[in-house]
C-alpha cells in the first residue's frame, strides 16, 4: 500500500548539495584542508584572539548560583529565557547578549536568592561598620575577582540607602541584589590588561567556566596562570576534578544531540519497554562513556563489559558483535530515529556534521518526493531507494543515506533487530571514503582517521570557546594551534584549546581596569572644539531617557563640562555628575571619563521626568 | 496610483480615499496590535484552507481548516496570495516573516516608536518555544537585529505582569528607593565595563543598558488594578508536550489581561516553531507537526483545525474584554493577525502563505470578506500593520515595494 507520501525527516530532506546555499550567510565551515593543518606539523601561527566580554550562559549561571546558594541553580532554568544557539552550543560569545526579560528575571532572581541568604554571616558585626568589609568580601566572590577602588563606594551606596530606611540587614540583602544584577556578575572579561594580555583573574574564569562550567576556586586563583606550565598543571587538575562533568555533560549532550531525547516520542504499540526512566538512564551511560573515555578511539570502539539492569531492555545481556562504540550507545541511536523507526537521515547526517564537521545544507524548497509509507518490519534500504534515484535528491542524500543505512541494525529504541547493514561513505575528504558492514567496521575506520579527531577537537573547542567554527579550526582563522600528532588521550584532545600559548593573549590592549582617581581638575570649562548630541532613548510623556554623546575634536586631551537646558527633574544619572544649581544643568565627567583623549568621545545618560 | 491596483488584479474592490498617504491620515487607528504565530504552514496541497468568496462575504469548506473560527465570521479577514520576497523555506520564513529581512520585526519596530507609555513596550509570550535553544528557526521576533525571546512559562509571566508589590504609599517609596539604588549601581558598573571596550563589543552592551532603562521606568507604574488583572495561573510544567494546551490556554488568557490592564499595546504569542518537534499527543498523534505537515494528510488537517481553534479561542477572549481605553471591546480596537511562516507546508515555500486578520483595528479594517491577493508582497501587510497603529511609514524595511496592502479597509 503505497500512497503519496513525503517522506521529509527532522529538519532535512531533498537537495542538491552542489554548492553553498546562500553566500551572504557565514563563511563556509571548515572542511579537510581547515582542520588537516591541525595534526600535519604545519608551521602556523594561530589567530589571537580579539578582547571580548561574555555573558555567562542561562547553564553557567545555573552552576554559578548553585555555588552561591544550594538549590538556586533550578531556578535560574526556570526564570530565565533559553539561550542563543551556533552550532548547537549554547555558549557563543557573539550572540549571548541581555534582553529585557532577562533582566527582568535576573531581577526577580537576586531578589529570590539575596532573601535567603543568611545575613548574619554575611554582615558579622551586623551593622555598617563591617559594611565595606562584607561589600569587598562579597563583590570579589561574585566578580571572581577583587573590587576595584571605586566600586566599593558604588555598592556602599546601596547599603546606606536601604540601611537608612530598613537597617543592616535589608541594607546587606539589597546590596548582594546589585551584586547579582551586575554585568561584572553577569559577564566574565576576556579583555587582557595594557599588555594584551589575560589577566590572572581572567584567566581564573575562563579556565573554570571552560573545564567546569563554574566558578573558579582559590586554588585557580592563586596561581600564576600565565605562566604556560603552571596554566597545563592548572587544566590537569581542573580536568581531574569531579566538577568537570558539569562541562563535559553539558557539551556531550550538546554535540551528539542527545537532547532530542527530551521531545522524541516513541509509539507505545511498537516500543512498550520505552520510558522517561530508560530514556535516562540511556543518557547518563552516553554522558559517563564520554566522561570515561581514555582516547578518543576508545569512545569510537569500545564496548561494555557489562549492561546495567535499566539498558536490559535495549541491548539484552551483553553487546553483540554488531555494535560498537559511541555510536552504538541506545541513546545515539534513539535520538536519531524517529517515532517509528530508524532514520538513516539523522544518522548518516550525525556523522557527517559531528565527527566530520561537514555542514549540510538545508532541503531545497519547492520540491516533493514521495516515498512509501513506513511499515512495520519494512526494509528503509527499500523505502528510501526514492533518494538515490531521484537526481534532487540524490545530491545531498548520497553524503547522509548511505551512512545512516549502516545502521540499520538498530530500531527506534535503539534495539538489535535482523536488517542489511551495508554502509557507504563517500566524498568525506578523509581515508574512511569506502564502504563498511556496520556501526563496528565504521568505527574502526574513524578511529583510525586523524579529520575526525580534529573535528571532534573543533567541536569541544567551539564549546569551550565561545567561537564559530571558523575559529575553531586550524584555518586561517583559526584559534587552534598545529601540532605534528593528534593528541594520544582524551584528555589531551580536551586540554588543547587552553593550553596553547595564544590562550593569554590578546589582539589589541584594553584600557587600565583601576578607574583612574578623581583628578583635581579645579572649576572646568567646556572646551572649545568639543561637541554634544543628545540622543532621546525613550519618551513616555510623563518623562524620558537621554545620551549624551560628547566628541573631543581637538587635538589635546579635554576635560569636559557642558551645559543643557532643563527639561525636568533628573531622577537618575549615570557616568556624569550634575551641577543642579544654575540655570542650566551643568555636567562633567565621572571619574573615569572626566577627560577625553583627542579625537576620541565618551556618553553619559540620565532619565528625567517632566515637569 | 490606478494602474498599480488595476495591476494587483481582479477581484480588488477600490476604496474612496484618492491618494495612499493621505490613507494613513484619514483612517482610524488601531490602538493595539495582537500577532497569533503556529508554525510549519498550510495544507494547500490538499486545498483545506483558502475560503470562497461569495457576495455576501465568504465560505469555508466542510472539514477546513478555518472551519472552527467561523464563529467569529463578521470579525475574520482571511487573506491568501502573499509571498515572502527573496525568502524560502523553513528557516528563511521564520526568519522573513515579520522582518522582511530587516533587523526589526514588525512588533518590535511599531513597540519602539509606540510603546513607551506602556509599561511594557511589547510582551511576547510562547509555548514551548525553547527547546532547541533559541535561533533562528525558534525565534520570530528581533530587534536590532538580535533575538528577542518570548516568556514560554505561564507561572514566569503571571510575576513579571502581575506580581507587584502591593503596600502603602510609604512601603511603595521606600521600594522604590531601594529598586533605585540597586538600578544606580548595576548602571554603574554597566559602565565603568562599557568604558574599557572597542566599540565592537560594547555594542554588546546596549541591549542590557536599554532593559535597565525599560525597567527604571517600570520603577514608577502603579501596580495592575481593575478587573481581572491578577488573573491566577496554575504552575505546569511548560516543557511538558502533554501541556502544550493548557500553556496555549493560560499565556491566551494572560496576554488578554495584560492587554485589558493597558499594560501594553503591542503583544506576540507564538505557539511552537517552525520544524518543531511538537508531537499533538492530545489529539492522538505519534508524529510530530513537522513531518505532518510534510504529508498534508488529514492527520495534520486535524492539527491545523485544533491551531484554529486557538486563534477562535484568543478572538473569544478579545471580544469579551473592553479596551480600558475605550472604543468598545479588544477586538474592536486591535489589530489581530494570525501569522504563519510558509504557504504549503510539505514543499515548504513561501509563497501564497495564510494570513487571517482579525478584529476591527479601532475601526480602520472592514472584515467579514476574502481577500485573494496573488503574487502581492506580504511586506504591504507589514506595513499596513505599522500605519494601522498609527506610523506613517510607506514601506517596510523593503523599499522595492511601497504603500499598504490595499482592500483590507
Amino acid at each position: 500500500m503505497r500512497r503519496a507520501v513525503l517522506v521529509i525527516v527532522g529538519s532535512l530532506a531533498l537537495s542538491a548539495c552542489t554548492g553553498m546555499l546562500d553566500g551572504k550567510k557565514d563563511p563556509p565551515t571548515p572542511n579537510g584542508p581547515q582542520l588537516t593543518a591541525c595534526f600535519d606539523g604545519t608551521q602556523r601561527t594561530p589567530v589571537t584572539p580579539p578582547p571580548r566580554i561574555r555573558r555567562l550562559s542561562r547553564y553557567e549561571l545555573e552552576n554559578t548560583f548553585e555555588s552561591l546558594l544550594a538549590g538556586s541553580g533550578k531556578r535560574v532554568h526556570a526564570l530565565l529565557p533559553a539561550d542563543a544557539v551556533r552550532d548547537g552550543y549554547d555558549s557563543d560569545a557573539e550572540l549571548l547578549r541581555a534582553s529585557e526579560l532577562y533582566v527582568d528575571a535576573v531581577r526577580r532572581l537576586s531578589e529570590e536568592v539575596s532573601a535567603q541568604l543568611d545575613a548574619n554571616t554575611l554582615l558579622p558585626c551586623g551593622g555598617s561598620a563591617c559594611a565595606d568589609a562584607f561589600i569587598r568580601d562579597f563583590g570579589a566572590r561574585v566578580f571572581r575577582r577583587p573590587l576595584r577602588p571605586a566600586e566599593v563606594p558604588r555598592f556602599r551606596a546601596v547599603f546606606d540607602v536601604v540601611a537608612a530606611d530598613d537597617g543592616a540587614v535589608a541594607g546587606a540583602r539589597a546590596t548582594i541584589e546589585a551584586f547579582l544584577q551586575s554585568p561584572s556578575f553577569l559577564y566574565r572579561t576576556e579583555l587582557g590588561d595594557t599588555t594584551s594580555t589575560l589577566t590572572n583573574d581572567e584567566l581564573a574564569s575562563a579556565l573554570s567556566y571552560g573545564l567546569w562550567a563554574s566558578p573558579p576556586d582559590r586554588a585557580l586563583l592563586d596561581s600564576a596562570l600565565q605562566d604556560d606550565a603552571t596554566r597545563a598543571e592548572q587544566v590537569r587538575r581542573l580536568l581531574a576534578d569531579p566538577r568537570a562533568r558539569l562541562a563535559l555533560d553539558h557539551f556531550a549532550e550538546q554535540w551528539l544531540e542527545l537532547e532530542r531525547l527530551d521531545s522524541a516520542v516513541r509509539s507505545p504499540v511498537l516500543f512498550p519497554d520505552d520510558s522517561p526512566a530508560l530514556r535516562e538512564a540511556l543518557r547518563r551511560e552516553a554522558l559517563d562513556t564520554f566522561a570515561n573515555a581514555s582516547t578518543l578511539s576508545a569512545f569510537l570502539t569500545d564496548r561494555p563489559a557489562t549492561v546495567s539492569a535499566p539498558l536490559l531492555p535495549v541491548y539484552g545481556a551483553s553487546w553483540g558483535p554488531e555494535r560498537a562504540g559511541v555510536l552504538g550507545l541506545g541513546a545515539i541511536l534513539m535520538a536519531h530515529s524517529t517515532s517509528e523507526t530508524s532514520s538513516p537521515v539523522h544518522r548518516g547526517k550525525l556523522v557527517r556534521a559531528r565527527f566530520f564537521c561537514q555542514s549540510l545544507p538545508p532541503p531545497p524548497p519547492g520540491i516533493n518526493a514521495a516515498l512509501p509509507d513506513f511499515v512495520p518490519g519494512q526494509s528503509n534500504r527499500e523505502r528510501f531507494s526514492a533518494h538515490s534515484t531521484n537526481a534532487a535528491c540524490s545530491g545531498c542524500h548520497r553524503l547522509m543515506d548511505p551512512i545512516g543505512l549502516g545502521f540499520e541494525r538498530f530500531d527506534a529504541l535503539g534495539r538489535t533487530i535482523d536488517a542489511d547493514a551495508r554502509g557507504e561513505v563517500l566524498d568525506t575528504q578523509s581515508s574512511v571514503d569506502g564502504t563498511f558492514d556496520g556501526v563496528p567496521e565504521l568505527a574502526g575506520k574513524m578511529a583510525a582517521d586523524q579529520a575526525v579527531t580534529a573535528c571532534v577537537l573543533s567541536q569541544w573547542s567551539r564549546h569551550a570557546l565561545g567561537v564559530s567554527a571558523n575559529a575553531a579550526s586550524c584555518g586561517e582563522l583559526g584559534w587552534l594551534p598545529s601540532s605534528s600528532a593528534p593528541p594520544a588521550t582524551m584528555r589531551a584532545l580536551l586540554e588543547v584549546p587552553f593550553t596553547a600559548p595564544n590562550f593569554v593573549r590578546r589582539s589589541a590592549p584594553s584600557p587600565d581596569a583601576d578607574e583612574p582617581p578623581v583628578p583635581d581638575a579645579g572649576t572646568p570649562v567646556t572646551p572649545t572644539g568639543v561637541t554634544t548630541r543628545v540622543r532621546i532613548d525613550s519618551d513616555w510623556g510623563a518623562g524620558s531617557c537621554r545620551t549624551v554623546f560628547v566628541d573631543n575634536g581637538t587635538a589635546s586631551a579635554q576635560t569636559w563640562t557642558i551645559e543643557l537646558s532643563k527639561v525636568g527633574t533628573i531622577t537618575s544619572l549615570w557616568n556624569a555628575v550634575v551641577d543642579d544649581s544654575g540655570a542650566m544643568w551643568r555636567f562633567s565627567g565621572a571619574p573615569h571619563n572626566v577627560t577625553v583623549q583627542p579625537m576620541e568621545g565618551t556618553s553619559f545618560g540620565f532619565c528625567v521626568t517632566s515637569p | 496610483m490606478l494602474s498599480r491596483r488595476s495591476a494587483l488584479g481582479a477581484g480588488l474592490s477600490l476604496i474612496a480615499a484618492p491618494f495612499l498617504n493621505a490613507r494613513a491620515q484619514a483612517l482610524p487607528q488601531a490602538r493595539r496590535l495582537v500577532l497569533f504565530f503556529t508554525p510549519n504552514g498550510t495544507a494547500h496541497r490538499v486545498e483545506r484552507w483558502h475560503p470562497t468568496s461569495t457576495s455576501m462575504g465568504f465560505t469555508v469548506a466542510p472539514g477546513s481548516i478555518l472551519e472552527p473560527l467561523m464563529a467569529h465570521q463578521a470579525s475574520l479577514l482571511p487573506i491568501s496570495g502573499l509571498y515572502f520576497p527573496d525568502a524560502t523555506n523553513h528557516e528563511g520564513g521564520m526568519r522573513a516573516m515579520l522582518t522582511a529581512g530587516g533587523p526589526d520585526s514588525v512588533d518590535q519596530y511599531i513597540a519602539a516608536r509606540i510603546g513607551g507609555g506602556s509599561r511594557f513596550r511589547s510582551l511576547s509570550f510562547g509555548v514551548q518555544t525553547s527547546a532547541w535553544g533559541a535561533n533562528a528557526q525558534t525565534r520570530m521576533s528581533y530587534a536590532g537585529g538580535q533575538l528577542v525571546h518570548p516568556e514560554d512559562s505561564p507561572a514566569n509571566v503571571f510575576t513579571r505582569l502581575f506580581g507587584a508589590v502591593a503596600g502603602g504609599p510609604t512601603e511603595l517609596a521606600k521600594l522604590r528607593r531601594r529598586r533605585q539604588s540597586i538600578l544606580d549601581a548595576v548602571r554603574g558598573d554597566l559602565g565603568a565595563l562599557k568604558s574599557r571596550l572597542g566599540t565592537e563589543q560594547a555594542t554588546k552592551l546596549d541591549a542590557h543598558l536599554s532593559a535597565l532603562r525599560a525597567m527604571e521606568i517600570g520603577l514608577d507604574a502603579p501596580p495592575p488594578s481593575g478587573m481581572g488583572c491578577t488573573t491566577p495561573v496554575l504552575s505546569m510544567d511548560s516543557q511538558d508536550p502533554s501541556n502544550f494546551p493548557a500553556i496555549t490556554r493560560a499565556q491566551l488568557e494572560l496576554m488578554v489581561s495584560a492587554l485589558a490592564c493597558d499594560m501594553t499595546r503591542v503583544a506576540t504569542v507564538q505557539l511552537a516553531h517552525t520544524v518543531s518537534p511538537l508531537v499533538p499527543t492530545w489529539l492522538g498523534s505519534t508524529t510530530s507537526h513537522h513531518e505532518l505537515s510534510h504529508r498534508g494528510d488529514d492527520e495534520f488537517v486535524r492539527a491545523e483545525r485544533w491551531f484554529s481553534e486557538q486563534f477562535g479561542a484568543l478572538l473569544t477572549l478579545l471580544a469579551a474584554r473592553q479596551d480600558p481605553a475605550g472604543g468598545g471591546s479588544l477586538l474592536d480596537t486591535s489589530a489581530v493577525v494570525w501569522v504563519k511562516e510558509l504557504g504549503d507546508g510539505g514543499l515548504h515555500t513561501c509563497e501564497d502563505v495564510p494570513f487571517v486578520l482579525a478584529g476591527k483595528a479601532g475601526g480602520r479594517w472592514n472584515p467579514g470578506r476574502y481577500l485573494a491577493r496573488p503574487g502581492v508582497p506580504h511586506t504591504k501587510l507589514l506595513t499596513e500593520l505599522c500605519q494601522a497603529m498609527g506610523l506613517t511609514d510607506d514601506y517596510f524595511h523593503d523599499q522595492r515595494y511601497r504603500g499598504a496592502l490595499e482592500g483590507v479597509s
